[in-house]
């Protein structure tokens, strides 16, 4: 037993932990104040909750398949929607809505208002193949030259038929290398890129994964010939935004699966020697072209290229889900009002105050004194949750829907557990003999490891979903485990140093009618808790005061 | 209020005690009866499944101006035009002048009847669009990923924790049960199945599990040395684990059912319609299983497994033996011995400064 006086002197000092605590809570809404100074004139206050689509309406997107690459399929549209989905939820807080409509429609419904490059981030077709690098260094021409004849050439030549290697010596050692069937190609390639046009804006380029590809790099203007894919995006494992530190740029990285990383070793090899350059193409742009450094083993690659906090994000979002099976254009935008009527919102609450005062008045019932401190600590939870919900809704969009408010309400109530764990201990130890004060640092002894067990349930379900599950159930996995932390640090911080210092007071010491600790209360007759006390702990009792 | 903490301390010393895992087969029984009528509810009346699922019909009405008054009116246009599958529409203002009304999927028939109502009541032009589920096959999948690993990942925890496999086995078992028996009874109540009941189960999810894990923690302090015990058996002092936290139990149930009873009382009753009343059903029902189940399936059914363990067996053989010799001797008990080891509790060992001669105890404690 780690309650012996003895030990106490090693036990944390309630009162210091119990102000720091409090002080943090009050930082956080500092924090909050802070940041709605910041706002400008026309923002939503910092001291508002984000509400959810159904409470507070948004903005209603709709993306309309293009046609031109053949058929517009349900499959295929049910696929866009599950990958636009996951980019729109990619943090999983923000309970965006996405659905089919007519057959070749995705709408995609966001909370609030309309946020700029929101359809560029989720309904862009992501489409990344690397490539090999035939022809570097070329021009943009002045004039646009109509060069179907080429494409015409270019399509009727089966480039199937030439191999990795075949492609990697065309760089290394010139285009020659090619086999003579597909010549021919060459020259029409070279001709188109000799007329091709290099927007800023961006450039229209059908960008056919078994083909060579003219295209060109917006933001430098090269021009250049490239190979057929040498691996595509679907190879990617995983993507991620990355601080580089040595040249201070936002990049992105990424991970090749087995096959495509064994590619990828196979090119940087080959092209290391000569320095030779690979390029990365995203929806028939490069992106960016690197010579090779190194042979590459792990198939980790950085792409950069100019990027923003926010654009390094946006791609690594888009390569993470994978690539649109369909190209979307924007078929209008608009506000939409909320899907649930107001009186939901109010019943919602009203009930939920109902509710935890009913939860209140039982504590005051049965704990007497002691549920003084579980109203305390119910209001501490609800202070934190109220203000991290605030916080998170400014710094990374977590939105509150009904549901969402109800869960957290009755999060709030279960909340309670842990400190009925705590207080039932107490009271038995208190039962077998020991004075408050002892009784409380025992009680929490074995109620602490209940508590955290229980608590490391909930949490490996949060995380295990966070991980796993998408969409709205990520939402939700979130939400999980933000309650359940909530619940940890006020019983650490709060309940437990609160309960200390109470012990020490009379009120509760020494067992008073009202504090839920006498006797008779707990069913002990016939004597007051520090008689019983001094009867089976005689040496202690000197300490109760 | 007294009376529980009196009824508290009994339990506590063992002088009162419920019999939870002795009697398991009625508790196995009437869960049996529950989970088979849940079951059968749900082969035969299936899931009554939301828009959210399965899609629908999406209007799209002009009106004058679109506000909460009009938004309200298209409503009630809905709700009158004779169609039960457009009942409880979705309606939401869409810029200036337009209503945005969701129903279930409807034949061609149905949704002219709906669009005529809509006319009726004022709006200018009506279109109708087929809108597909917002819950995508991947997100289900994807869940039922998270689920299974999730589940993986604690049947690892909990036997790691109390170093009992019996224990994963017993909790997953409580955990079917409660989970089972509400499904059960969102079948039987027709109460739509949108996100919102997803989460109220992922909800019960932890919190079974959660209850499950605060009761093993009793049994196991409880039954720690219990093999150099000549007194009490794994079996009682896993029913006197369940009894001393049967008063936690309570509380605990009833300060968290109660926040979930307002709620299922204002959506179900007050409102009639919306996602509090899908949410506060599957709290309510999963959370009562859940505390149910802790106290009344999976400690007895650990207990059960447990004892089937030869060392346990031998243990438990070796009380009885003692119990009998003291039968035949005995030294000055005037009571006789109860059949149930009702009267044995872990308490007798410890300091009882409480325990008084019957005489001299108070009345109405």
């Amino acid at each position: 037993m780690a309650n012996t006086p003895k030990n106490r002197g090693n036990l944390p000092r309630p009162r210091r932990t119990l102000v720091l605590f409090l002080a943090a809570i009050i930082a956080l809404y500092g924090l909050v104040a802070l940041i709605n100074l910041d706002t400008k004139k026309g923002d939503d206050s910092a001291w508002k909750p984000k509400l959810g689509l159904d409470l507070e309406g948004g903005t209603r997107i709709t993306l309309e398949a293009k046609a031109n690459e053949g058929k517009v399929t349900k499959p295929k549209l049910d696929q866009a929607r599950d990958i636009i989905d996951q980019r729109v939820n990619a943090t999983g807080v923000s309970e965006a809505e996405v659905t089919t409509q007519s057959g070749n429609q995705v709408i995609i419904e966001i909370p609030g208002e309309r946020k700029a490059g929101i359809v560029d981030q989720v309904g862009k077709t992501a489409q990344m193949r690397f490539r090999l690098v035939w022809t570097q260094n070329l021009t943009s021409a002045a004039k646009k030259v109509d060069t179907s004849a080429q494409q015409k050439i270019i399509d009727g030549i089966d480039w199937s038929k030439v191999s990795l290697d075949q492609m990697i010596k065309a760089e290394t050692t010139g285009l020659a290398a090619l086999p003579k069937s597909v010549q021919p190609g060459i020259a029409a390639l070279q001709k188109q890129a000799a007329g091709f046009v290099c927007t800023p804006g961006g450039v229209q380029v059908e960008d056919v994964s078994s083909k060579p590809l003219v295209t060109c790099d917006t933001k430098t203007g090269e021009v250049q010939i490239l190979s057929p894919a040498v691996i595509e995006g679907s190879e990617v494992k995983s993507a991620n935004q990355q601080y580089n530190t040595q040249t201070a740029q936002w990049t992105v990285q990424i991970k090749l699966k087995g096959k495509g990383s064994d590619v990828f070793e196979t090119v940087t090899k080959a092209l290391t020697p000569a320095q030779n350059r690979f390029a990365i193409v995203l929806d028939g742009e490069i992106i960016t072209a690197p010579s090779s450094q190194a042979a590459i083993t792990n198939g980790v690659s950085e792409i950069t290229g100019s990027f923003t906090p926010s654009s390094s994000k946006a791609l690594a979002n888009q390569l993470k889900y994978g690539a649109l099976p369909l190209t979307f254009g924007l078929n209008g935008s608009e506000e939409i009002g909320p899907s649930l009527a107001g009186t939901q919102l109010h019943a919602g609450l009203l009930a939920g105050v109902i509710g935890l005062i009913l939860v209140v008045v039982y504590c005051l019932l049965y704990y007497r004194g002691l549920g003084l401190v579980i109203i305390g600590s119910l209001l501490v939870a609800s202070a934190l949750t109220f203000v991290l919900v605030l916080l998170l809704g400014k710094g990374m969009g977590f939105t509150l829907t009904l549901p969402g408010i109800a869960g957290l309400i009755v999060a709030i109530g279960i909340t309670a557990d842990s400190f009925i764990v705590f207080f039932e201990r107490i009271r038995d130890e208190v039962r077998d003999g020991k004075s408050l004060r002892l009784a409380v640092e025992a009680g929490w002894v074995r109620a602490r490891s209940t508590i955290l067990a229980a608590d490391a349930v909930s949490i490996l379900a949060a995380l295990t979903l966070f991980i796993f599950a998408i969409g709205v159930v990520r939402g939700f996995a979130f939400a999980l485990g933000l309650t359940t932390l909530i619940d940890v640090f006020v019983v650490f911080l709060f309940t437990k140093p609160l309960v200390s210092l109470l012990a020490r007071t009379k009120f509760f010491g020494q067992g008073h009618k009202l504090s839920g600790l006498d006797a008779a209360h707990l069913g002990i007759t016939g004597r007051r808790v520090t008689e019983i006390a001094r009867s089976a702990e005689p040496r202690t009792t000197g300490e109760v005061n | 209020m007294g009376r529980i903490s009196t009824f508290g301390q009994h339990l506590y010393e063992g002088r009162i005690s419920f019999d939870f895992v002795g009697r398991r087969k009625l508790w196995y029984s009437i869960s049996a009866i529950i989970v088979v009528v849940a079951a059968l509810a749900f082969v035969v009346r299936g899931f009554n499944y939301g828009v959210e699922f399965k899609g629908g019909v999406e209007f799209t009405a002009t009106v004058k101006t679109a506000n909460s008054a009009s938004s309200d009116a298209m409503a009630k246009a809905v709700e009158d035009s004779g169609v039960p599958e457009a009942g409880d529409p979705t309606v939401q203002t869409s810029g200036s002048d337009r209503i945005r009304i969701q129903t279930r999927a409807l034949t061609q028939d149905q949704a002219s009847k709906v669009t005529e109502s809509l006319t009726k009541a004022g709006a200018t032009d009506v279109s109708q669009q087929l809108v597909g589920p917002t819950y995508g096959k991947q997100v289900a999948k994807k869940a039922l990923t998270g689920l299974i690993v999730f589940l993986f990942i604690v049947v690892i925890f909990i036997w790691a924790y109390f170093r009992e496999w019996r224990m994963s086995v017993a909790g997953i078992v409580a955990l079917a049960h409660d989970l089972i028996i509400t499904g059960g009874v969102y079948a039987l109540s027709g109460f739509e199945v949108t996100p919102a009941t997803v989460t109220g189960l992922l909800t019960i999810l932890g919190y079974s599990l959660y209850d499950t894990v605060v009761v093993f923690d009793k049994v196991r302090e409880n039954t720690k040395g219990i093999l150099k015990s000549t007194s009490k058996t794994y079996a009682e002092q896993a029913n006197l684990a369940l009894n001393q936290t049967l008063v936690r139990s309570i509380n605990t149930s009833v300060t968290a059912l109660l926040p979930v009873g307002a709620l299922l009382f204002a959506g179900a009753a007050i409102l009639g319609t919306g996602p509090l009343k899908d949410l506060a059903l599957a709290l309510f029902v999963g959370m009562l299983a859940g505390t149910y189940s802790s106290i009344f399936i999976a400690t007895p059914f650990a207990s059960q497994l447990k004892e089937r363990e030869p060392a346990i067996k031998a243990q438990a053989a070796r009380v009885m033996a003692k119990r009998a010799k003291q039968v035949d001797a005995p030294v000055e008990t005037a009571a006789p011995v109860a059949h149930r080891p009702v009267a044995s509790s872990g308490a007798s060992k410890r300091t009882q400064p409480s325990r008084q001669p019957r005489s001299k105890r108070g009345k109405g404690h």
